[in-house]
């Protein structure tokens, strides 16, 4: 199933902390980066979306144990923690919320993005890293 | 033995033909790289160049698994020399480093490493000369494992001070013996370090043999962040993007590309004039956003310009494929093109079904030359922003216009938006402006006529 996650400015870091957990390595820290969408209220979001099994939602909502690639203790744990705690999962779209990390089922990233009440912020992109 | 023939990838086929005097010339996508021309080969429809993973571990096989590695076969995917001075260990530990008390043994032609204490980093290493940008299969044999139930035999890359990791995930890490291999793509260009040991999460001693790194040659696009990795998908198949954040990223070598890009999308397929400097350059959206379609079925850039025949047999070939030839079907262009600051010169294409146009070459900061008749037949005109932040010539700001003027639109929306490059001539573009506007379109243009 299909994951877009919206991710507003405030836990940039700890949700890429937590990215790094569920994830496989350190490029994981970049999965949100650019604030390029927003709410009705203005507030700014990083988003991504992702193809996801049917076990990751269970794992992400488990406790959290640093993976075995973290040799040089790059994650921190406790921001994942708390990216966890701000977690929102739903089956359908819900509004994205500025003080959580709202992740919602839909086969389509952009139109859950809509459908979350988000819209492109128009900003210059970067062309590569 | 060459990575092509481990890979069992298919011989280099032979497609198409270019017109040519006395009749059609075999024509091979690989030909155009035989003169060791730089550039890039994407071809998602052969599946011994997709992997699931940036370290190249875990194969592509079926519709709906990432991608995060596609890789370049512009040079049909050779390996280079080994760079390990000594992997097979049949005579000596020579080149291979150990701090206590970390050990190192040579037993039965193997490397055997006890690490029970100390850091990580004191694990035996041997010298790598890496070249940044440059691709790398690493490759072992995991003889044994023993320790914990949790102990792990790892590879990985360690930067000049040894102590800094380079790998950019997790190295090479197996819990079980038997071969292993990933490739792995260097950042810095230095005397580095390839560590061969035990996990930094665990103790034990592990047995590796046949440890080898090899340059694979060629400008391979790869994605290590997890939700940026495109999908792949069957008929046709393709890696799609959901034009959120996939993207993939190459690292374009010193001296750039100046040439043609032929980009084979669900929606179209066109030959476009490029400039790629040297660096980091996405391969897919901008940002995973901007893009003609939501799949790539096909890419080829080549410095130096295709010709005419060449491009046309290159976009047959991706059509064969299953992209789509023209953009024939697309309504809404908005935003296409946006941002691809890389494009020099846009092809002509099928624009008749299109009635939104707008930001669909914004900021194409370096788009110079745009063709005749290019919405000769479109069906709306909302080119807001369309052309801000552009350089066109007279001679292509003039094709524009008076290509809006052939459309005949005068009614729904009618806007049009130039800035940057050239102003309209006085003779043709600004005759072009009088007519749109008094069809009630609003138009602002360089020069501000």
């Amino acid at each position: 199933m299909r994951l877009t996650i919206a991710c507003p400015d405030a836990l940039r870091d700890d949700a890429n902390n937590l990215a790094m957990v569920l994830g496989y390595g350190p490029s994981d820290a970049e999965t949100y980066g650019e604030l390029n969408w927003q709410d009705a209220g203005g507030n700014l979001y990083a988003c991504a979306s992702l193809t996801v099994s049917d076990t990751f939602t269970t794992a992400a909502q488990s406790g959290l144990q640093r993976p075995a690639w973290d040799n040089d203790n790059i994650i921190d744990m406790d921001a994942a923690r708390r990216a966890q705690a701000a977690l929102v999962f739903s089956l359908t779209p819900v509004a994205a919320m500025p003080d959580k990390l709202t992740a919602c089922v839909g086969d389509d990233g952009l139109a859950t993005l809509a459908a979350m009440g988000l819209t492109q912020v128009e900003v210059e992109v970067d062309v590569g890293v | 033995m060459s990575l092509t023939t481990a890979l069992n990838m298919a011989s280099t086929p032979v497609f198409y033909s270019r017109g040519g005097q006395g009749g059609a010339v075999p024509f091979s996508i690989a030909d155009l790289f035989a003169s060791s021309e730089q550039g890039a080969w994407y071809d998602p429809s052969d599946l011994s160049t997709l992997f699931q993973d940036s370290a190249s571990t875990t194969p592509v096989t079926t519709a709906g698994q990432p991608v995060g590695l596609m890789l370049d076969k512009s040079k049909e995917l050779v390996l280079g020399p080994e760079l390990i001075t000594n992997g097979k260990f049949e005579t000596n530990l020579d080149g291979w480093d150990v701090i206590a008390p970390c050990t190192m043994a040579r037993v039965g032609s193997t490397l055997e490493v006890s690490r029970n204490s100390g850091g990580f980093s004191d694990q035996p290493v041997i010298e790598i000369d890496l070249v940044e940008g440059h691709s790398y299969i690493i490759s072992a044999d995991m003889v044994s494992i023993e320790g914990s139930s949790n102990t792990d035999a790892i590879l990985s890359v360690r930067g000049a001070d040894r102590v800094t990791s380079r790998s950019e995930a997790a190295g090479l890490i197996r819990s079980t013996v038997g071969p292993t291999r990933g490739l792995y793509r260097s950042t810095v260009t230095e005397t580095a370090y390839l560590l061969a040991g035990v996990s930094g999460t665990s103790f034990g001693t592990v047995r590796i043999d046949n440890i080898s790194v090899r340059e694979l040659f060629g400008n391979h696009a790869m994605q290590a962040t997890a939700a940026r990795r495109l999908t792949y998908q069957t008929g046709p198949a393709r890696a799609t993007l959901d034009n959120v954040d996939d993207r993939f990223l190459v690292t374009v070598p010193t001296g750039g590309f100046t040439g043609t890009m032929v980009l084979a999308t669900d929606q179209g397929t066109a030959s476009y004039g490029v400039n790629i400097p040297a660096g980091p350059y996405d391969i897919g959206g901008r940002s995973g956003q901007y893009f003609p379609g939501s799949s790539i079925v096909g890419q080829l850039i080549r410095d130096g310009a295709l010709s005419a025949g060449d491009a046309a047999a290159t976009e047959a070939y991706f059509v064969a494929n299953g992209a789509t030839a023209g953009y024939g079907s697309v309504t809404d262009f908005s935003g296409y093109w946006r941002e691809w600051s890389e494009i020099t010169s846009f092809p002509l294409i099928d624009t008749s079904s299109g009635t939104r146009f707008d930001r669909a070459w914004q900021n194409c900061t370096s788009l110079t030359s745009f063709p005749a008749n290019a919405f000769d037949n479109v069906s709306g005109g909302d080119f807001t922003d369309a052309f801000t932040d552009t350089a066109l010539t007279q001679t292509s700001i003039d094709n524009i216009l008076v290509s809006l003027v052939a459309s005949g639109i005068s009614a729904g929306t009618r806007l049009f938006d130039q800035s940057g490059g050239s102003a309209p001539s006085a003779g043709t573009g600004q005759p072009a402006i009088d007519t749109l506007r008094s069809r009630g379109w609003t138009v602002t243009v360089t020069g501000g006529y």
